[in-house]
Order: C-alpha cells, then structure tokens, then sequence
C-alpha cells in the first residue's frame, strides 16, 4: 500500500502518535520520579507517595470533571466555585446529630449537578459561549457559598463527616479511593459508552455530530452535569478535610484542574483527548510540588515551575 | 521556441517511500496545460515542488532555460511561479486592493500607504482580467469566484507568468466559473502559462491545450487535447478499462415514497414534488439557487415555515436530522469536511457514529462487533485507509467521501439524498459511487442527486428538477432533458 506523507493535516492525532505522546509523557513522569528518589532520602516512600496521592486526590477528581467538558470543545471555569458551594452546602447538613451522612453528601451533589446543568442549558440553549456562561456562575456559586454560610466558615461538623477526607479504609485514606473510583467511572463513561463517544464526536465536529443525529444539546449539557458533579464531590471531600464547609475554598481550582488536562494532552480545541493522560498530568502536578516541597525550594517558585511546566508540554505536543 | 517551464525526471521520496518517480512536464508560453491523475497519484507533491515547498531528491528544473532551485514559495514566486490555492488566504475585513497589495502597499514618504495609486494599480489589474470588481469592496463581500479574481490579480502583480490552479471550480458557481474561463482565456492571450488541476471532463477539453497524466507517482502521457478522446484519457488517468463512464440502467420507478408539498423556507418558495421508489431524481440548478436546502429540509436540519411533507402517504415532522434518520431519510452532505466528518477521529469512529445504538449493548459501546461493522464496510466500499484506526481527515477526498456514504447507509435508509456525491473525487471512486447508486435503485430505495455536473445529472436521473432562485423551474424527464435545457432553466427562465 502507498503511504501518504502529505495527506496528513496538521494537529490531528492519530492513536500512533498519541501512544508516542503518552509514552513521552509517563517516560517524563517517571524520570521526575528517579530524579527525585535521588535527591531525596524521604520520596520514595510508601508514606511520601500516599502523601502525594492525597495531595493531588482533590485536583484530580476536578480534572477529571473538566475533562469531560474540555473534550465537548468547552471550558468550565466554575468548578472551583462549586467546591466551596458544596463545601457549605455538605457543612450545613453535616452537624452531629442532626441528619444521616448521606443527606450532607447527596444535597452537595444535587447542587453541584444542578449548577452543571444550569451551565449546560445556557450554553446550549441560550447559545453562549462556554467561557463567559461559566464564568458568570464562578461569581453566582461564589456568591450563593457566602449567602449560605452567611459569610462565615460552617464548623462544628460530625465525626462520621469528618471521616470522608481524613479516615482510612483498609488502610489507605479515603479520598485516594474516591479518586481512583472516579477515575475507573469516568474511564467506563468516556470510553465504554455511547455518550463517551458522543462527547469525542461532539467536540471534534459539532456540525458533523449534529447531521449524524447525535443530541448534541444533551451531550454537552450532561458533559457539563458531570463536570460540576465532580466538583461537588471535590468540595465534599475538601470540606471533610479541613472539617469546615468554607465559603472562601477552592479559589483558581479551575485553573489547576485544567492545568492537569492540558499537560495530559487533552486539546483546548476539543474532540482529542483522554481520562489517563488528565491522570499523568495531575500526578506530574503533584510529584514536583511535593518534590520542590522536599528540596525545600520555596512554594512561589513552585508557581514559576507548575506554569512553565504547562507552555513545555503544549510545546512539546505541537513538535511531535 | 524556448519552454517557459521545464520539469525533467523529477523524483522524490518521503521516508523511503517513493511518491514521484522521474515525472516531468514542459509548459509553453500563452498554453493551458491540464494536470490530471486521480487523488494520490502525486500531482499536489509535483506542484508542491513546482512551487519551491520543498527541493526535489533528483531531476531539473527550467525557467525559460535557465535552471533554478527554489527553497520556498518566494523564489519560486520571484521566477514568476504562483499558485492560486484551492482553499483561498484572504483577509476578510480589508478590501480588495489591500489583498492585491498585502505587504507591498505602495507609499509616499515616511512610510504613509499611497492610497490613491494602491487603488488605481489595482483597478488596472482588475480590469486587466476583464473582470468587474470594486477594489475598494471588503473583501469578505466578494463571493468565493471574486476572491479567487483577486488571488489571481494578486499574482499577475508580482509579475507571475504562470500562474498553478488547484481545482478552482471546485467551490464556485457555473456562472462564476464560466467568467473564471474568461479569464483563463484572456490571460493565455497575454502570453501567460497556466498549469490546471481539475477532475471535471468538460472544463478540460474546453480548456486545455495539452494534457499531462500522472498516475501513482509516474508520468503516463503528454498529449494535446484534441488528439485525445475522453475515454482514452480516462483509460490513461485509471490504468484500466472502465466500462463506459457512467452506469446505464434502465429505469423502473415504482410507487410513490416521499412527497413534498409547498415547502417554504426563507430560501424555498413553494417547493412541491414527488419521489418514487428505484427512483433517481436529479435536482439541478445554481449553487445558491436552494438545491441544498431542501436536501437539509428533508435531513431534518433546515425547517420549513410553511408546507408538509408526506412519507408513505402520511405527513411527517422532521424536526432534527435524528428524526429524519428514523424516518430512513439518508443525506450525503456537500461539505463533508464541515457535516459530514469528524476529521481527527478514526475512520471506524467516523463510519459507525450514525448508527451507534445499533452496535452497541444498550448504553455501552461493543468495541469488537463496531471493529466488524467497520471492516465489513471498508471492504465493502474499497476504502483505502492503512487500517480501521487511521484519521479520516488523512485520506484521500474519495476515501473520505466513501465513509461519508458507508456511515449514512448503515441506517438502512429509504431515501438517500447525495448532495455534490463526486465533488473533489477521482474517477475510479466516481465510478464507484455511480455503481452504488444503481444498485440502491435496484434494491428498490429511491435517490436524490444533488449535482452541478451536468453530464452526471444527465446520465443518472430519471427525472430531473431545476430548480432558481427557490422555486422549481422545470421538471424534465429523462428523454427530454439535456445540457442546454438545464442551464436554460437554471440560468434564464
């Protein structure tokens, strides 16, 4: 068969080069890893490493959400919004003795759902565009957290609460087994269902998708459901964390959730993209701060590092 | 006398795989000289070193016997080479004469662009093609025939002699497509060379002095035009015998399937008709004269304001493309790469997508009967891809516009609507998509072609609709119909 050099547009993946870019990618990872276990006697450890998985266990249910949206063609900029909504929403129903700990948890997620439909509707129905719909209800989730929690953090939370983000289970903390269960979720979403293929259609050619009878109305509107769903559950878990439903948490989430995707190789432009990739990006994330942590090198050059970390891998995915 | 343009052995290999072998071509002054090949026999690579994109691994290049070497398009451009692209680079918010004059305005002191003369050194060029167009327009008022005017203005001012064109009626209307043809002519009595691609049969016996044919990356022939039958030269393109150019059949309509009865939309006026099944209805008519948009009124993405369309007998609504597919309404968009395909996903992705709930368990994907569905069809429609997996935005045209047709057909629909089925594709895939469309008939489906290639419409419809300015003119039958009829009603009353 005769190759075709030429019939080869640009910026369009094909699973081949996408292999290559994960495999650079993970190879990248894993050299930080090295590197690291070199220079430090303390981070290649069974205890460092739950560390570091807890750590980034927040940031990765969010980018995980926002990858659902950003693989559509949309952004979300509200998430981090939503967890502080949630937060609160969770800390007021979650006071000893009053509810079971399924009520907290499931209003939290009600919201959040409901926010991701909101964005979802607007965005679709209203047609406009995602950037500015959501940034609006980054100010309205904040917005509502302050009126709820009246401006004041909501503490005095119950144990069983509290348990969510500090508690182990079998021995390994709980908020990493929520992230690895979002993470096998969203893997059977994205990739083993119909509206997982769907989103991929829809963010690659939304006329295309639209003239093959796809719905692409309700795939957006439940990639953006999903997406602040997600948040939701971030902002439950953080909440149980710090034992306290803060109105003023999860400031700029967004920006580090999309950081994550955007390192894991998920275009902006929408169609390409994967859940593992999001996955190596937020651990990427999370092994250089907790390494520059280790080192001791100063959390406002951890800044400078994080940003140049996101130029060098959208660069490097342009070169392949 | 001395070639403008000689080509010799030019050869050239990406990655050890040979794309070119020792192709050439010799282009004389005031010639248009046809480049014809199917799509991937290496005719955009030759043109791409024609233009200095990038060098050749072997052969020589003259310029009025003067041997040359470009290392990109500006030299090739200061020998008097340029391209007019198929897909035009303009900017929409400046006019016309800041096109022409893009990065050469000419000035006054301190460095003011001279307005006055940019205009009138423009107008001269304009006119120059015997064309009329106001050089203060926007340029994103022009039409894409206009906009093409001006790419050409724009070389004859950097002095081009010869002057490549990429299929440029590809997008453009009869009409503008016919003062593109003025032009041309107006242009090889000047003295100028033009080299054009195109796959349209009539456009090059009406304009070709001589014809070269590349076929998979080698030269076949060099002849002139009049010395070469139109069946010769498809047996040279293809490198085998094609049957005759279009499938005959007999027709044999059955009852009635579909009917449209007084579609108005804000482009459709009145629009009524009737479609049989094992029908082929040709609708005919000027781009932009509403053929497209009862395709997409019947595909569900166009609603009508008034009128009501009948299946079986029975009044539909097809209120988005979804309900149409239901309703087994098929269309093959005109602009695949816009409706048609999702480019950067996989061709099994691309050809599965419409009927996804059929291959799947309820709400989850089964990768392994999609794989089967997608291999069955790509052998089914011989579509040339390296594997199941590849971009569909890396083949060719025609294969690309077979997993438009294999994707729409695994819904099993009643009416197949093609819209412009063999734009942009070359003729062994042309004949291909003929034969699927008899054997549709034959199966008892009914078809709308959609086509602004007469002898195609000709030759395959039984009933023929022409159809200006929104309302349908005429309805003409097989027998009755031909070119000059068409274009009478398309063009005139």
């Amino acid at each position: 068969m005769r190759i075709k050099i030429f019939d080869k547009p640009n910026g369009i993946g094909s699973n081949r080069y996408d292999y290559i870019r994960k495999f650079g990618m993970l190879a990248a990872f894993l050299l930080i890893c090295l590197l690291l276990s070199l220079a430090t006697p303390n981070f290649f450890s069974l205890q460092n490493m739950t560390i570091v998985l807890r750590q980034v266990s927040i940031n990765g249910i969010l980018a995980i959400g926002v990858t659902f949206v950003i693989i559509t063609g949309g952004i979300d900029l509200s998430l981090g919004s939503v967890v502080a909504l949630a937060g609160v929403v969770a800390a007021l129903f979650a006071h000893p003795g009053e509810y079971p700990l399924i009520v907290p948890i499931a209003l939290a997620l009600l919201v959040g759902a409901g926010i991701g439909g909101l964005n979802g509707l607007v965005i679709t129905k209203g047609r406009v565009a995602s950037f500015i719909v959501t940034l609006g209800m980054m100010t309205i989730a904040r917005g509502l957290a302050l009126v709820l929690s009246e401006g004041r953090p909501v503490t005095n939370l119950s144990d069983s609460f509290n348990a969510i983000g500090g508690g182990n289970f079998a021995g390994i903390p709980i908020p990493i087994l929520i992230f690895a269960l979002v993470i096998v979720v969203a893997i059977l979403l994205l990739n083993h269902t119909r509206i997982g293929r769907y989103m991929y259609a829809v963010g690659g050619n939304e006329k295309a998708a639209y003239a093959s009878g796809v719905r692409v109305n309700r795939v957006k509107s439940v990639a953006y459901v999903v997406c602040s769903a997600l948040a939701a559950l971030a902002g439950i878990v953080l909440a149980s964390r710090i034992n306290t439903g803060q109105p003023n948490a999860g400031v700029a989430y967004e920006l580090d959730a999309i950081a994550a995707v955007v390192i894991g190789g998920t275009s902006l432009a929408g169609g390409i993209g994967s859940i593992g990739g999001t996955v190596l990006g937020v651990l990427l994330i999370g092994v250089i701060n907790n390494g520059l942590d280790l080192l001791n090198i100063s959390s406002y050059y951890q800044q400078i590092i994080k940003g140049v970390i996101i130029i060098a891998a959208v660069l490097i995915d342009r070169k392949k | 006398m001395i070639p403008i343009l000689q080509a010799n052995h030019i050869s050239k290999s990406f990655a050890g795989v040979p794309v070119l072998d020792k192709v050439g071509l010799t282009l004389e002054e005031g010639t248009i000289h046809a480049l014809m090949g199917e799509n991937g026999a290496g005719k955009s690579t030759f043109m791409n070193i024609l233009m200095g994109m990038f060098p050749p691994d072997s052969g020589e290049i003259l310029v009025k016997g003067q041997s040359v070497h470009f290392s990109n398009a500006r030299e090739a451009l200061r020998h008097g080479i340029a391209m007019i692209h198929q897909e035009l680079l303009v900017f929409p918010d400046l006019t016309v004469a800041e096109n022409i004059f893009m990065g050469r305005e000419p000035v006054k002191g301190l460095g003011w662009v001279n307005r006055k003369k940019m205009n009138q050194q423009a107008a001269a060029l304009i006119s120059q093609l015997e064309i009329d167009i106001p050089v203060t327009a926007k340029m994103k008022t022009l039409s894409i025939g206009e906009m093409q005017m001006v790419e050409i203005a724009k070389a004859l001012s950097n002095q081009a002699a010869i002057l490549i064109m990429d299929e440029p009626t590809s997008a453009i209307s009869q009409r503008e497509a016919e003062t593109l043809f003025k032009t041309m002519a107006a242009l090889k009595e000047q003295g100028k060379a033009i080299i054009y691609i195109s796959h349209k049969m009539d456009e090059i016996y009406r304009l070709a002095d001589t014809i070269t044919v590349l076929r998979d990356g080698k030269y076949v022939a060099t002849k002139p035009s009049k010395d070469l039958p139109m069946e010769e030269l498809i047996k040279l393109i293809v490198g085998r015998e094609l049957a005759s150019y279009f499938t005959k059949r007999p027709s044999s309509p059955g009852k009635i399937l579909l009917e449209m009865k007084n579609i108005c939309s804000p482009v459709l006026q009145d629009i009524s008709f009737q479609l049989h099944q094992g029908e082929i209805l040709g609708i005919a008519g000027l781009m932009g004269a509403g053929r497209t948009n009862i395709a997409n009124v019947l595909a569900g993405s166009e609603r009508p304001s008034s009128g009501e369309i009948l299946l079986k007998g029975k009044p539909i609504h097809i209120k988005d493309p979804k309900a149409a597919i239901r309703h087994g309404i098929g269309l093959v968009t005109e602009d695949r790469k816009q409706y048609g395909l999702v480019l950067g996903a996989s061709v099994r992705d691309n050809i599965t997508l419409a009927s996804l709930e059929k291959h799947g368990r309820g709400f989850f994907l089964d990768p392994k009967k999609e794989n089967e569905v997608a291999d069955g069809e790509i052998s089914r429609f011989r579509i040339k891809a390296v594997s199941r997996q590849q971009a569909v935005g890396r083949l060719s045209g025609g294969n690309q516009q077979k997993v438009v047709i294999a994707g729409m057909y695994l819904n099993d629909p009643d009416i197949i609507i093609l819209d412009e089925p063999t734009r942009g594709v070359d003729v062994g895939a042309k004949q291909e998509i003929y034969g699927f469309m008899a054997k549709l008939v034959e199966a008892g489906k009914a078809v709308i072609l959609i086509s602004s290639e007469l002898p195609e419409i000709l030759a395959l419809s039984d009933r023929i609709l022409v159809v200006r300015e929104g309302k349908i003119k005429a309805e003409l039958q097989r027998e009755e119909a031909s070119q000059e009829l068409i274009m009478h009603y398309a063009m005139i009353d």
